[in-house]
This record gives C-alpha cells, structure tokens and sequence, in this order.
C-alpha cells in the first residue's frame, strides 16, 4: 500500500514534468522557451538585458545607466562618440563656433526621418534643447548657465545661442537626444500647466512612448518592469545582417535568476551590478564572457571635509596612505587597476598615472597623523564609514580600511546605507558620513566632465559629491578650463586642477572600476565588449546596433 | 447580537481602522529617508525644477495641510501620480494588483487544498509513517522561507530540468488575453484563449508553489492536531458504532468542527501573502504589486507607496471580516 503511495506520487510528479515540458520545450528546444521570454536564441538575433528599474524613458528626466543606453539606441544625437570616446558627426554633419565662442551653428542631415515617418528636421533639434534647459532635469546640467536658447534658422541649420564661453559644448551634445516637436506636443497632457503653453511638455506621454529617429524603436514598455524594443529597418544608417532586430530590457535583480537564466541562455548581458561572485561563476559558464570595459568609473572613498577629523588634510592623507590598494585591485575587484588619482585614464586630459601619488605606506601615515590636529586625541573620533548596502563588494574596501586603521588607533564603524539614505546624507555636511564609498559615472569624455560633476561647488549636497569641497580656487580652475577653446590649454589646465586636487586629498581614489557585465560571447560579437579602450559616457557601452550575431 | 448588526459595527470599526492607517503610512512615507523631489527628478536635476516639483505637489506645505490634500483626493478615488511611472496610482494598483491577487489565488488554492488534504491524511493515520513523514516535512516547509523554496525550484525547473518558464507572468511570444477581470487564468478561459491559459498557468506554478509552502505546511499541522482533538470526542465514536463508514466521519462530521482554526490560519496567510509576496515576485521577476510597492519605496514614490499601502489594508480587513463570518458558518459557538 506505502509502496503503491510512494509510486503514485512519483508517476504524478513524472506525468507533471512530461506534461510541462510537452509545451514548454525540451532542455534542448529550451530556445524556444527563451525566446517566450522576450528573444534570446542566436537565431531570433535579440538581445535580452537586466537592469534595475524603473526606467525613466523621457531622455529630458533620465539620468541612470540604464535609461541613457536606451536613448543611445531609440534617439539620434548632434554628435556621437566612437567607441573610444572620439566625438564624430551624427545628425549633424558639420558645425562652426563664432569668433567669441557664444554662438554655434550645425549643419544637419536632410534624410533622417522618425519612427513615425516624418522627417527630422532642424527645429526639432532647437526643441529638444529647449525643452531641456526648461524642464532642467536629467543632464540639463551639463548645459543649465551654458546655453541660453537654440533656434532653427533653416530646416537643416539649427543655432544655439550661450549664456557664456563652453568650450566642451560640443563633447556634451552627446547627450542631446533630438525628438519629433510636432508628435511630442501632439500629446502633451493640457490639464497640466505645469510649463504654462507647454503644458507638461509631453513628459506624461513620453514616460511609455518614444519620438526618436534612432536606430531601435519602442514597441512595448512597462517602466517597473520590461521594455522591448525592435528594429527600425528606415533608419539612416546601414544595418549589417546579423546585427539583433530588437532588445529587451527587464527588471531582474536577484543573482540567482540572473545566473539560471544566463546558463540556459535566455540572457544575453547582464546588468554592471553583479558581485564578484557571480562575475566568476558567470564567467564559468560555457560560451559566457565577463567584460572588463573601462569606462571611466573611479571607486571612491569620499572624505567630508567639513567635518571633524576628515577636515584635516594631514588626517585624510593618512588614511590614503592606510589603504591597500593592492588587495583591492588584486582580490576583491580581481583584474582591475589602481586609480592614480580624481580623473580616470578613459578621459582626456587625464594625469591619473602622472599623479599616483598614494599607495598603502604605514609609516607615511604615520607621519601625516603626526601632523595633523587630531593627532593627540584620536580616541576623542569615530569615523562613520557609509556604503551602498546593494553594492555587497564595498564592505570588503571599508574593512581593509578599517583594519588599518585601528592599528594607528583610528577608529572605524561601517555601515550599510540604502542609497535613498545616502542620497539624503549628502544634503547638508552635517549629516555626510566622514567616509562614503561611491563610484560616479560621467556624461563626455574629458577630464571637465569629471571635475565639474564630482568637486565643483555646484554638486556639493548631491550624490555626486560627498566631499563638500567648496574650494573657490578649485571652482575657478574648473570654470575656466570649461571655458578654454584652445584644446592644449584646456587640458594642460585640467592637470592643474588634477594636481591641486592630488594634494587637498579629498578622496581615496580606489580603483579605476571597469564595467563588468556577463554576457553571451559565444552568440554574438560585441564591439565594445572586446575594445581597448572604452568611452567614458555612462550607457553608451549597450549600443545594440553594431553588435553582431554569429551564423 | 444579530448577524447583521455585528457585520454592520465590524464594517464601522473597519473603517475607523483604515482611517488611522492612512495617517499612519502618510507619516511613515514622509519619514524615509531622501528629498522626494530629489528622488523623483534624480539627484542632477537643478534646483529650480525641484522647487517647482515641490510646489506642485504640496510638499513645501504644513504636513496637515499635505494630509488634507490627500485624503480629499483619496476620497474621490484619487491617489495621485506615482513619480515612477508618471501614471495615477490607481491605474497602476489596477495594472498591478490583478497579477498579485492571481498569484495570491493560486497560492491560496494549493493551500487550502495541500493543507487541509494533507492535515485530514496525517490525521487518519496518526502515528504512522505517512503522519511522521509528512509531520518532518512540515517542519521544513514552516522553516524555510518562500524566497529560498523559489530559488530552489528555479534550480530544479529552469536549470536542471527545464520545463517552467523563469520569470514573467506571460511569455513575450503569447499574446495575452484580452483584459476583462484582470487575472489571466479567468481572462483567457473566458476568451476561449487556452494557449494563454496554459502558458499564464505553467508562469504561477513555481512562484506560487513558493509562496504557498510555508502555509500548507502551517495548515497541515493545525488541522492534523484540530481533528486528533475532535476524534476523541463522544459523538465521533457514536458515528463510528453506529457503522457510519470512516472516511464519512472524517470528512463530513469532523473535518466542519475541526476546520475553524485552520481556515483562520489560511485566511490571514492569505491576507499577509499581498505583504510576503514581493519577495517571489522579485526572484521571479513577477509584475505584481508587491514589487511595485518595493520598488515605490526604495524610490520614495509617495503616492504609490500610500495607495498600495491602504489597498492591502483593504484586504487585510475585508479578509479578517469574511474569516469570522465563515468560522461562525463553520462552528456555530463562534456565532457570539
């Protein structure tokens, strides 16, 4: 009776999986399982990627990795950038910058047309810009007190008329996307006011829809949850065969079924948030790669200088001596490379390996702390050490210091901190920690980018700066460097602010943190994936276009 | 007092509950941590577009005054608009909810099926191997948390032997059925669309098999020890002397009596499913509301973090209303 229970049981779990895998596939027809899942299989040439969502699908609000990829591959931009960073011509074909710098005029294409078959025309750049600067969200920074109004004077020749002298405007159109005027604001919402004639500008519709010209096109979008985008087969450039007819994002955060649905294909990249652990495991797996682009992140150990002990700049020398760099680098970011100072080396006009000015040397912390103020009276300090508590690899960097430390009588407590709560942290000095770990991204490729967004006084209370610099020495070096025309100057002026920061030390530069994403590199050539040298623009590696599948 | 009266006063105090609910969840989503205009408009945003976003959603208002707003709107329906997906909150909650209660629905029926089925088997042959078995078991599936069941099935079912799509609630390449409930499983029934049915159906087994285990496990036990208690009773042995078959004496006459405090249990698992099911959603990557409301507060999406909040309030006490009301069916001595 047991016996025939027990058999019972088993032929019902038997008959189940047959039953299951009648219509769902066999572990060898599993492609067309994954392909249920949004396209993975090589021979459906589509890209399926996770990401942590919600996306902010407006490209005048969105500002996370995630977000920019998409516009890369749904918009057109003025200009684009090589994989290596290069600016080149896109829409634009050429352009020309007045005598005084505050005027410039670009030529464009006449033969792009949108998704919607209109076609793309000077005064839609103008309006993208517009728009931009007035809703002032997303990376309206780059150009909010630079550009003052853009204007299309001829279908093909679009003004932009600044505020004041940008010499790396050109480098930031990168972030331009150009929208179809006449279908955005076919679809503004006028029972909101928000931007009095503009009404909500088309922000509600543009969240679900897109009104681009590039080289994808929406085709289904849930922004907690997927996106899928396909092929626009009018698009102006050239499409190689195998290159993918559509990608999907999808909101899938948890390592586990990141890692399952990599194994059996049904993911073709992963997210640049995995830990070093499931890097390695992914890396393991037959016909799966793990990248290593360099993009320009630097991990960083932010050190408040408004705050008691990390205002000292003796103090703060002393813990950049503390660290070991080489663990860091050798052990808990495996394959990566020692940061040599506040700019990458992905970035021109970079001293970064000129400047390497701090390696871990005990004695030489010895004689900082010797030094500094609070050299008789350590125990009176405990420094707040802050981390994202979803970055699980940064505990590892905190604890290297904290070991350190203890040893010269430095006392460290770490905590893991949601990143809404550092966000709310780094509004006032006050409530800054004395150390947080954080790893900015940056908009265009040369040092500028670096020096505005992360030490101007500008960003101070954002996440971008935990510092509280608010250095007037520093911010005129950064200005008027952003300032220069002349290319040589403006890089030999970014030394020098390298070179000024190298030694107010307001930061641990770790690692110079490479992209590292999984992804399927038996199925398809991913230019990127395999560069040298990579763009140091954030989303600008997930372009889908020029990827190639295999036969 | 009558039935009706005391579902009329449970209704009242229903509503003063929800009422200190939304004063209370409106304070907590206040509390968390960073700017909500920061949040909302990401931290590069300039200054003048956060004050403008603050003035337009009242946050530079008393709290009171922000309360007032609130509640006026919520009374007419309205729980504003989520700053994560730019759409009324409570076109999300209908977006979202149907998949969560789909998934809630299915967990529940395994439940109260597995539950009850298996507590009535244990109680039958108490002692027995079948009751020591399935006593063990038990302990393990009350121990183990439903996230560690759902990484565990997804092991067995899309990696080792892959027979279970992994994550979703439809696959990409199966339209899904025209919307007239909400739920899929109903929906293409009634659209005669069973290749959706059966793709929808094949997208709850794993994430709720997960979020159903602990519960059956629960269940098991109390209607196992519920029925040993009533076994002992006197009339149960009378019917049995009386030649009444006994498998009629389980289910008919002890299994009511017994099955009170299981369907209590049940009940509330059910309700605590809404708040537990993010977690299955998550690891399966399921567009439910649950994952919705985490999403909501780790952005500190206000409005949707309060709609959410109140909708499973709704349910908890609508669910806590209909347990009594079938307890008293089920036993008349709760009828008080």
């Amino acid at each position: 009776m047991k016996k025939k229970t027990i058999a019972s049981v088993l032929s019902l779990f038997m008959a189940a999986a047959l039953l299951l895998s009648g219509c769902g596939g066999t572990p060898t027809s599993s492609g067309s399982q994954t392909q249920s899942q949004g396209g993975t299989a090589a021979q459906d040439q589509w890209i399926n990627v996770n990401a942590s969502l919600p996306l902010n699908y407006d490209p005048a609000s969105g500002s996370s990795s995630i977000d920019l990829s998409i516009v890369f591959n749904v918009y057109d931009t003025l200009v684009f950038t090589e994989i290596d960073g290069t600016v080149i011509p896109h829409v634009a074909t050429d352009w020309e910058v007045s005598p005084d710098g505050l005027t410039y005029t670009f030529h464009i294409r006449d033969d792009i047309t949108f998704h919607d078959g209109s076609k793309l025309e000077a005064s839609d750049v103008a309006f993208s810009m517009n728009r931009a600067l007035t809703i002032g969200e997303g990376l309206a920074y780059l150009w909010d007190g630079y550009v003052d109004y853009a204007e299309a004077t001829d279908p093909t020749t679009v003004v932009f008329h600044m505020k004041s002298t940008y010499a790396v405007f050109v480098s930031t159109l990168v972030r331009l996307a150009v929208l179809n005027e006449e279908l955005v604001m076919a679809n503004v919402d006028t029972s909101d006011t928000t931007y009095g004639d503009k009404y909500d500008y088309g922000k509600k519709w543009l969240s679900t829809h897109d009104a681009g010209s590039g080289p994808y096109m929406t085709k289904e979008i849930s922004v907690t949850d997927y996106v899928t985008c396909e092929r626009f087969d009018d698009y102006w450039m050239e499409w190689e065969a195998n290159a993918p007819k559509g990608f999907t994002v999808r909101a899938i955060n948890e390592a586990a079924t990141i890692r399952t649905m990599m194994s059996n294909g049904e993911l073709s990249i992963t997210d640049e948030w995995q830990t070093q652990d499931t890097l390695n495991a992914l890396g393991e797996l037959d016909g799966v790669d793990v990248t290593n682009m360099y993009t320009g992140v630097v991990m960083c150990m932010e050190m408040n200088t408004k705050k008691a002990p990390t205002d000292d700049i003796h103090f703060r020398k002393a813990l950049a001596y503390l660290f070991d760099y080489e663990t860091a680098y050798t052990y808990i970011y495996a394959g990566t490379k020692k940061a040599g100072g506040p700019v990458s080396t992905a970035y021109q006009g970079s001293i970064a390996d000129e400047l390497n000015t701090y390696s871990y040397n005990v004695e030489k912390a010895k004689e900082e702390l010797a030094k500094s103020k609070y050299a008789n009276n350590l125990g009176d300090y405990a420094l707040e050490l802050h981390y994202s508590a979803d970055v699980k690899d940064e505990e590892d960097l905190a604890l290297i210091l904290q070991s350190a430390a203890a040893e010269l009588g430095i006392k460290i407590n770490i905590t893991a901190t949601p990143f809404a709560t550092l966000i709310a942290e780094a509004a006032t000095p006050e409530t800054t920690a004395h150390i947080t770990i954080m790893a900015p991204s940056d908009s265009y490729s040369e040092a500028g980018s670096v020096l505005k967004l992360h030490y101007h006084s500008s960003t101070a209370g954002t996440f971008t700066q935990f510092e509280w610099l608010l250095d007037e020495e520093l911010d005129r070096m950064i200005d008027t460097a952003l300032a220069e025309s002349n290319y040589d100057l403006r890089m030999e002026m970014y030394a020098q602010a390298q070179k000024y920061l190298d030694e107010l030390c307001p930061t641990i530069w770790v690692i110079e943190q490479p992209e590292q994403r999984g992804y399927q590199s038996g199925t398809f050539y991913w230019p990127e994936a395999e560069a040298e040298v990579n763009a140091p623009i954030m989303g600008r590696s997930l372009y889908f276009r020029t990827i190639q599948f295999y036969d | 007092m009558s039935g009706a009266k005391y579902i009329v006063r449970r209704l009242l105090w229903s509503l003063v509950v929800l009422f200190g609910l939304s004063i209370l969840i409106f304070c907590i989503a206040r509390i968390i941590p960073g700017d909500t205009a920061t949040m909302a408009l990401g931290s590069t945003a300039t200054e003048e577009a956060k004050e403008l976003y603050r003035e337009t959603h009242h946050l530079n208002d008393p709290f009171i005054k922000q309360y007032a707003y609130w509640i006026t709107d919520a009374l007419q329906g309205n729980f504003g608009e989520s700053t994560q997906t730019k759409q009324p909150v409570v076109e999300d909650i209908k977006t979202f909810l149907p998949a969560t209660l789909e998934l809630i629905l299915f967990a529940a029926i395994l439940e109260i099926v597995g539950g009850i089925g298996l507590g009535v088997a244990c109680a039958r042959r108490a002692g027995g191997v079948l009751d020591n078995s399935i006593r063990v078991v038990s302990y393990l599936g009350i121990a183990t948390p439903s996230y560690v069941w759902a990484i565990f099935f997804m092991l067995i079912f899309c990696y080792w032997v892959p027979v279970l799509p992994t994550i979703g609630r439809i696959s990409a390449s199966v339209a899904a059925p025209a919307s007239i409930t909400g739920f899929y499983l109903i929906d293409s029934l009634l659209t005669g669309n069973f290749t959706a049915f059966w793709d929808v159906l094949k997208h709850l087994v794993m994430p709720g098999t997960a979020l159903a285990l602990t519960g059956i496990a629960q269940s098991a036990r109390i209607t196992r020890s519920s029925m040993l208690d009533n076994m002992s009773k006197d009339f149960v042995g009378a019917e049995i002397s009386s030649g009444i078959p006994m498998r009629k004496v389980m289910w008919q006459y002890v299994l009511r009596p017994s099955a009170a405090p299981s369907v209590s249990i049940i009940a509330l698992d059910i309700a605590a499913m809404l708040g537990n099911a993010f977690v299955v959603e998550q690891v399966f990557s399921y567009p439910g509301v649950s994952k919705y409301c985490l999403n909501a507060i780790l952005n500190k999406d206000l409005n949707a973090i309060v709609g959410v909040v109140m909708v499973i309030g709704v349910s908890f006490l609508v669910v806590n209303i209909l347990v009594d009301i079938i307890s008293a069916f089920l036993d008349p001595r709760n009828r008080l």
